[in-house]
């Protein structure tokens, strides 16, 4: 064994001695092992929030987590940069398209390998023993990776206005439709989401990233085959979402298209996610 | 307390937990032992739901696990040391299940000391660690929510002589303050050393169970009298069956029943005692033969010390 830990073996014999019981002098009354059952905390469950608070800070605590969220950080800064310098008078909405262009690349994965992780790591045995209703887990992964994606958002505002602020004024430097803003950033929560359960069924960052990009590529070829031709515009999310990010007035024919596609890819995928790991085998 | 019923998991024809039932009693360290491939990590798995099991159902403290709403502080698991994420610090993989348990970044502090991790070990990257630190981590993290149930899944592996020898104690001393200990091994002497009752598993199948005890009896007692011939015919008398060991006798009884026919007869006796260990290991080689996949299978009691 590693020469490292032998040192201290005599050291844990003495100070550990207190916590040797099962449950410490200052724990609660019931005894180990006694006739009282689960103890009172271990009744209580685990909150909800406490779940979604543990996944955010998963996220970041590891070497490739942190180094990600750096990288997708200072490509967002990078692009307003360029945005700013090379587009001459620039406005808040011209930078912030520029400058959304990392996280619409970028975030997507993230839900991938957020939905993966756990069977990637092989973290999913500790996961799953901490809290074995696993759909739970899910959830808290659904609600951090779109709290990570809100955030990115309001950063991605907060620089573009910078940025419009340091490219000097210019006309309509401010103007920006409330609408346009509101359907970017839905349209990239629902392409995170998509992420998510192509990562979730597929239980392997790679194939998912790998299906995530396939996914679109595939649809536009299914276009030039006569049968499947007519399904496409129902089902491909970047045409049915492309309206949404123009913020325009959505016709009826496009909320349709747009709930069947959302509701494949995101709801029906997420819902097979869901079937699938909590039958997965967690070793 | 964990309470075991006809747990069954087949992968496709493979029955490799076969209609398993057994209890682990509070107060009590129990084994569970078996060769490589004999079911153990599958069973322990299904157990707590980590693979569904096909048929059968377990209890800890009366509820089965998926019910026990925040499981980490009833049940203290390691049962495979390697799975853990390989990018995260030590303290920062125990930091994480501590939020998720409601526990305190000190209570990690303490097991990481407890399991002897230095904080410069575990500030380090779990993918650098040796494989017995590995396993230190997955005690610490077993022991981190004070659980009354500890199942551990070969708690020996990589560890080294201090290292077992520590782990040892420590699972006495939890058995005898109430808790229940279930852990696995495939060697007979890890088994022998710490287990109060002994769960035999092969192929799948429960093979024996019953307290170490019963188990060591099976083995018999050793005994060497001055004259042997007298022995002989005192055993005899007794109706009880003994054979030639070389030098000493070995009698399928207890010591107790050996003195008595002894002392009856008026033999002297130069040495009786329970034939311990070989006793055992006879036992565990004879109990598993049957559903051994090698008939020349080492089980070397020696090997299993370090
Ligand atoms: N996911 C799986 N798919 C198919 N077979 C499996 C699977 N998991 C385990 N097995 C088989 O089940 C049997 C029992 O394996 P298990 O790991 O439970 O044995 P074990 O008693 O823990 O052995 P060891 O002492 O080597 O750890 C083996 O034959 C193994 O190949
Ligand atoms: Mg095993």
């Amino acid at each position: 064994m590693s020469t490292a830990a032998s040192p201290h073996h005599t050291e844990r014999a003495t100070p550990g001695a207190g916590p040797d019981a099962p449950s410490t002098p200052a724990g609660p009354a019931v005894p180990p092992g006694g006739v009282a059952g689960p103890p009172a905390e271990a009744r209580m469950g685990i909150g909800f929030a406490r779940l979604v608070a543990v996944e955010l800070r998963k996220m970041v605590d590891t070497r490739a987590g942190a180094a990600f969220h750096l990288v997708v950080v200072a490509l967002t800064v990078a692009a307003v940069v360029l945005a700013v310098v090379f587009e001459g008078p620039s406005t808040f909405d011209t930078i912030r398209r520029v400058a959304q262009l990392p996280l619409a690349l970028f975030l997507p994965l993230l839900g991938v390998l957020v939905a993966a992780g756990e069977w990637t790591h092989r973290s999913a045995m500790v996961t799953f023993a901490l809290e074995p209703r696993r759909h739970r887990i899910v959830f808290a992964k659904i609600v951090a990776v779109v709290l990570v994606t809100l955030a990115y958002v309001l950063l991605l505002w907060a620089l573009s206005a910078a940025g419009a602020l340091a490219s000097g004024p210019s006309a309509g430097a401010w103007e920006v439709e409330p609408a346009v803003l509101a359907g970017s950033t839905a349209a990239l929560v629902i392409d995170v989401l998509c992420g998510f359960a192509l990562g979730l069924v597929l239980a392997s960052g790679a194939l998912g990233i790998l299906a995530y990009f396939l996914l679109p590529i595939v649809l536009q070829i299914a276009t030039l085959w006569g049968p499947t031709e007519r399904i496409v515009p129902w089902i491909a999310i970047e045409r049915t979402l492309a309206p949404v990010v123009e913020g325009a007035t959505l016709t009826a024919l496009e909320w349709q298209r747009i709930g069947t596609s959302v509701g494949l890819w995101v709801v029906l995928l997420t819902a097979l996610g869901l079937w699938l790991t909590a039958r997965r085998e967690a070793k | 307390m964990i309470e075991v019923e006809n747990l069954s998991k087949h992968y496709g024809a493979l029955r490799a937990v076969d209609d398993v039932s057994f209890v682990a009693r509070p107060g009590r360290v129990t084994g569970f032992l078996g060769p490589n491939g004999a079911g153990k990590s599958t069973a322990m798995r299904a157990m707590v739901g980590l693979t569904r099991p096909t048929s059968g159902s377990t209890r800890i403290l009366g509820a089965r696990y998926a019910e026990l709403r925040n499981p980490g502080r009833v049940v203290g698991l390691l049962l495979d040391a390697g799975a853990v994420h390989a990018g995260r610090t030590g303290r920062e993989s125990l930091r994480v299940d501590a939020s998720t348990l409601g526990l305190s970044a000190s209570r990690v502090d303490e097991v990481l000391d407890l399991v002897g991790l230095t904080p410069s070990e575990a500030k380090r990257r779990v993918g650098g660690y040796s494989l017995g630190m590995k396993q230190r981590l997955g005690l610490a993290r077993a022991f981190l929510g004070e659980p009354e149930v500890l199942v551990l899944d070969e708690p020996a592996n990589g560890l080294d002589p201090q290292g077992i020898h520590w782990m040892r104690g420590r699972l006495r001393t939890f058995a005898d303050r109430g808790g229940t200990v279930l852990l696995s091994s495939h060697l007979l002497h890890e088994v022998e050393v710490v287990a109060d009752d002994i769960v035999v598993i092969g192929r799948g199948r429960i093979v024996a169970q019953g307290t170490k005890a019963d188990l060591v009896g099976a083995g018999g007692a050793l005994v060497r009298a001055r004259d042997p011939r007298a022995l002989a015919d005192a055993l005899a008398a007794a109706g009880l069956t003994a054979r030639d060991e070389g030098g000493a006798v070995r009698v399928d009884a207890t010591p107790e029943q050996v003195g008595v026919a002894a002392a009856a007869a008026g033999v002297v006796l130069l040495e009786l005692r329970e034939a311990t260990g070989s006793g055992l290991e006879e036992a565990f080689l004879q109990l598993t033969t049957a559903t051994d996949r090698t008939t020349d299978r080492s089980m070397d009691p020696t090997g299993a010390v370090a």
